[in-house]
């Protein structure tokens, strides 16, 4: 996700140039879009069954193997417009992710509803495993790639002190916000998204009223997982390789910015992306490289230190 | 949050979906989730990408959509049947927990004592001045990495089996104790046994230091913030090149024998082991004395686990794990019995790393990934989430079959993922019947 | 004398009320029953009188021999302006918020049953018992590992103490079994043992007699009398049946919509109009 900071320390006069800053925030403006697509599967798998879905970010990692396999094939097909091969993939790639949700929440998680606490949460780890050697085995362990679709730059400055937005970091900011807004539509204002709060609130209720929650709860499974692919295309356009380990920390970093912006809220999540998006990129930016996904963990363990309801969400009363 | 209401919605989950679908449903339910599997794994595994390009696999797809055609038909098709429904009731419903009468658990104390008499003596039948084992080298070094997944297997049991707190970050208290040993010795001499009480104070204090703060909110941001932390402690090992040597490694030399070298030629000059007891040397000495150490220190541990259980901790961690609410009304401060047993959890950690050093003379980052994390937590689900025999026949199984079973080691942590799943959602409780001590009763007292 | 003062108690949920400036006293030595109708804020006040919920405002004293004891700062709550004025409350509040919780009302001898009785359903029912009685027990951890006779006659102590309660609520012949085994009825007793087993100076039973037949219910009264007779407890109960409250307790306190409407006797009680008024239609108190 880093090919495009520029690493130019070197030459920067200053330590605290500007232009470094704009650029880290630039990045960090993309770095966060991410987070925060990635976060809503989170956030919203936790507000309506109450479990940190640990094998989200697996399912972020399927997503980057749909969308080199779906370049590929459209390549094979000879689909050569990069504007049809973007639609195209992107919808694919939602299409086939989507579908991996909701079969995970089907065979792993359904079973466990009356299950004690721990029992999901183990389940969870178990498919997490099983995807991330399942692709192992069938796609191999070494990382894979796709070439780059669009190639244009935009600089702003002079010389030296210059900021610049590669034309995929507009689209990654552009269709990320697209598509948080086309989620807060279906959430708001559809009666499937009707039908989630009411789950989100009081599933006995809801039910009692003829929601039927269990379709709801895999409607939000695959939601959140064709928000992750969303996520999982535009990063492997962007950066074009990665491989079966992708899902791991990139999971446990979606999931801070999740608790950053308060779980179980969907402004949160994408809030929480980008400042955690931000901040990892100032800190990589003027602190240190090496250190950027500890300091991510650090900024979970102090949210849930100092704020456990995160910036947006509301504390929880403990039901005696 | 909502769980228990769910809960409620949902009374015998695992049989309900399968509650006589006849046949005609069987088989539409088996052909459906054979061809969801077949869109699952079409692209996945019918396209194997190549650099840009693609190499067609069309066939996998397709064996992997029949299997699970199959493999749904049989199960329906096999709930339909008598024999059938019978045994997946005995397989899905929970073993009835069996209560011992009050000190009657004598035969069971016999029989533990009886294989751990074994354990010590097996290797001397094969290894003595008449006979010597070909092999014996290597069947050691399986039988330490065993005994050190039964140390950690004891450790992490405590902490997910009694307690009852999801820990996926247990390797890091592993790493802890390994480079407490290495760099101990590397920046201080420090030796082997001398390592051991350090790496279990140090692992013992970052569980504490770790655990504090997150042990008051929900239970599952445990899971995830020890996550991170696993992962913190591997990326700073990696990355601090300058004091943990990095992705390099650092060297952890072999124990001695109350100072006495187990090498062909003492360092120096210094009289080493076979030296000292007139024996030849042999390469075995030296595994044959970590075991020796390391079944002392595994069965002190299991002795402990199993004292633990019957004293106020480890009814309080039980009784945590039960119901944490209901602890706080008898005045139980659930903060500092979680943290105890998160302590005692990664001092055992802790203890396993310093051994992992000390057999493998070497650490290095690649040893202490999530996926290890992930295999200790496999033994305590498979062993049965607190029981004690269950933790230590899992940790054997999981050490040795992986060494027998070579050939198929890039599927074992598939299959592991798998089975924890189907473990969760058929045997919670892992695969042996649940045990627990029954206590005498003394009637004819007042209350006070 | 009073054992418990609560006073001017008030509680949110969100922006809605649960609590307005509730008021009572329990006096040492007696029964008292919460009463009011469903969503009156009984609860809340059990919640808050247990150290589980931190009140919004309000002080809930508890006057032990060795001095009063404010449950509401148990939790460790924000600080206030006036706590850095004087160190004694600025010290006392850093305390709380560091090592503060739920736990310190049961150590000040404040113990409570649960409405959904909340076991620890996979242990025995000696393990309940003897769960219950972790402070008194020897905790430390060598002598137990190496089963010292310190801590052989301490469990030996705590098993005397478990038997004695099981004999006192007939659960004796279970002691062995699964709590979660357990038959509903029994398991109301046994949680009310388990509370004993702390030895508490003020027991609150969250709707101790919902789920039970007459008959249980009349033993039920027995049980609650002979508590507070032979063994000095107080008691405060949130109860639905008007028989058991008209029945057993010495002070009743009516609760509505989160205010205090009426208290006193039984007779008192049955009498005011408000009382009638807010249960009219909803419960017949029974004659």
């Amino acid at each position: 996700m880093d090919r495009n900071r520029v690493s130019n320390h070197t030459t920067a006069p200053l330590p605290m140039d500007l232009h470094i800053a704009a650029q880290q925030l630039i990045n960090g403006w993309v770095l966060g879009s991410v987070y925060g697509l990635i976060a809503v599967g989170y956030t919203m798998v936790y507000g309506i069954i109450g479990m940190i879905n640990f094998a989200h970010g697996e399912v972020y990692m399927l997503s980057a193997y749909l969308t080199a396999i779906a370049l590929a094939l459209l390549a094979a097909l000879g689909v050569s417009s990069a504007g049809w091969v973007i639609v195209l993939v992107l919808a694919l790639t939602v299409l086939f992710t989507a579908l991996w949700g909701w079969a995970i929440e089907r065979v792993a998680y359904r079973p466990l509803r009356a299950a004690n606490r721990l029992a999901p949460l183990i389940s969870a780890i178990g498919v997490s495993l099983a995807l991330q050697n399942y692709v192992r085995l069938a796609q191999g362990a070494r990382s894979q790639g796709v070439p780059a679709l669009l190639d244009g730059t935009l600089r702003l400055g002079d010389g030296e002190n210059f900021v610049q937005i590669t034309h995929q970091q507009i689209l990654i900011v552009v269709v990320a916000f697209a598509s948080m807004a086309l989620l807060a539509w279906v959430v708001q204002r559809t009666a499937l998204g009707r039908a989630c709060r009411a789950t989100q609130q009081d599933p006995l209720m809801a039910q009692l009223l003829g929601v039927d929650v269990d379709r709801i709860i895999a409607v939000v499974f695959a939601l959140g997982a064709g928000m992750a692919a969303v996520a999982g295309t535009l990063v492997t356009l962007n950066y074009g390789s990665f491989d079966f380990s992708i899902g791991f920390v990139t999971g446990i970093k979606a999931f801070t910015a999740a608790v950053l912006g308060g779980i179980g809220s969907l402004p949160g999540a994408m809030l929480g992306g980008i400042l955690l998006g931000l901040a990892e990129s100032l800190f990589s930016g003027f602190v240190n490289t090496d250190y950027k996904d500890v300091f991510a963990f650090s900024v979970l363990i102090l949210t849930l230190v100092f704020r456990p309801s995160g910036l947006l969400g509301r504390p929880e009363v403990e039901k005696v | 949050m909502n769980r228990p209401v769910l809960a409620a919605m949902e009374p015998a989950a695992a049989l309900g979906e399968a509650m006589r679908p006849g046949w005609i449903g069987a088989l539409r339910q088996a052909l459906l989730a054979g061809g969801v599997a077949l869109l699952l794994f079409g692209p996945l595994s019918g396209v194997a990408l190549q650099g840009y390009d693609f190499r067609a696999v069309p066939e996998a797809p397709w064996l992997l959509a029949a299997a699970v055609f199959c493999g749904r038909l049989l199960y329906l098709l096999g709930a339909e049947t008598i024999l059938g429904a019978a045994l997946l009731r005995r397989l899905t419903l929970p073993p009835v927990t069996r209560v011992s009468s009050p000190g009657r658990d004598r035969r069971r104390r016999l029989l533990a004592w009886g294989i751990f008499a074994a354990a010590v003596i097996g290797p001397f039948l094969l290894f003595n001045p008449w006979y010597q084992h070909p092999n014996l080298n290597y069947l050691l070094k399986v039988a330490i990495l065993t005994l050190i997944y039964v140390l950690l297997g004891l450790g992490l049991n405590i902490v997910v089996g009694l307690a009852g707190l999801l820990d996926l970050g247990y390797v890091a208290f592993y790493a802890v104790g390994a480079y407490a040993y290495a760099l101990g010795h590397q920046y201080w001499g420090l030796s082997f046994w001398e390592a051991i009480p350090l790496g279990a104070a140090l692992a013992g204090m970052a569980g504490v230091a770790l655990a504090f703060p997150v042990l008051r909110m929900h239970g599952d941001y445990l899971a995830i913030v020890t996550l991170g932390f696993g992962e913190i402690i591997r990326l700073i090992l990696n990355n601090w090149l300058a004091f943990t040597g990095g992705p390099n490694g650092v060297r952890a030399p072999h124990p001695t024998f109350f100072g006495l070298e187990f090498a062909r030629v003492g360092k120096e000059g210094a009289l080493t082991f076979h030296e000292y007891l007139g024996l030849p040397y042999s390469p075995v000495h030296r595994y044959f004395y970590i075991y020796l150490a390391l079944m002392a220190v595994t069965g002190a541990l299991a002795v402990t686990a199993i004292r633990l259980k019957q004293m106020p901790i480890g009814r309080a961690w039980e009784a945590l794990r039960e119901d944490e609410i209901a602890c706080r009304s008898l005045g139980i401060n659930h903060v500092m019995v979680k943290l105890s047993a998160f302590g005692l959890g990664a001092m055992a950690g802790g203890i396993g790393g310093v051994f992992f050093a000390g057999s493998q003379g070497f650490v290095s980052p690649t040893s202490f990934t999530f996926i290890e994390s992930a295999h200790i937590l496999a033994i305590v689900v498979l062993g049965g989430m607190g029981s004690i025999t269950g933790v230590t026949a899992a940790a054997a199984a999981l050490t040795i079959l992986p060494e027998l079973l070579r050939n198929f080691s890039d599927y074992r942590m598939l299959i592991f993922g798998l089975v924890m799943v189907v473990m969760m959602i058929w045997r919670p409780g892992g695969f042996s019947t649940p045990q627990r001590r029954g206590y005498p009763v003394e009637p004819g007292h007042v209350p006070a | 004398m009073s054992l418990l003062e609560v006073q001017d108690l008030s509680m949110r949920f969100g922006g809605v009320a649960a609590l307005h400036q509730v008021g009572f006293v329990v006096e040492e030595g007696t029964i008292t029953a919460l009463i009011g109708p469903n969503g009156a804020g009984k609860t809340t006040v059990f919640n808050c009188v247990t150290g589980f919920y931190r009140p919004h405002q309000g002080s809930i004293r508890l006057h032990r021999p060795e001095g009063a004891l404010e449950l509401t700062e148990l939790l460790g709550g924000p600080f206030r302006g006036r706590d850095f004025a004087s160190p004694g409350a600025f010290f006392r509040r850093l305390k709380y918020k560091i090592a503060g919780g739920s736990h310190l009302a049961a150590r000040a001898g404040v113990a409570r049953t649960f409405q959904n009785i909340r076991l620890f359903r996979g242990m025995t029912v000696m393990e309940n018992l003897l769960a219950a009685q972790y402070n008194r027990l020897n905790r430390h951890l060598l002598s137990g590992v190496l089963g010292t006779p310190g801590f052989a006659r301490a469990e030996r102590e705590g098993i005397r103490r478990a038997s004695a309660w099981l004999e006192f609520f007939a659960l004796l012949e279970d002691a062995n079994r699964l709590a979660g085994e357990l038959p509903y009825g029994k398991q109301r007793r046994l949680e009310m043992a388990r509370a004993m087993c702390i030895s508490p100076r003020l027991l609150c039973l969250d709707e101790p007699a919902a789920g039970l037949n007459p008959q249980e219910t009349a033993e039920l009264a027995g049980w609650i009398r002979r508590l507070r007779q032979d063994h000095g407890v107080t008691l405060l109960l949130i109860e639905h049946d008007m028989g058991l409250v008209m029945e057993i307790s010495d002070h009743v306190v009516v609760l509505d919509h989160g205010e205090v409407i009426a208290a006193g006797t039984p007779a008192q009680v049955r009498r005011d109009p408000k009382v009638l008024t807010a249960y009219l239609g909803l419960d017949e108190p029974s004659p």
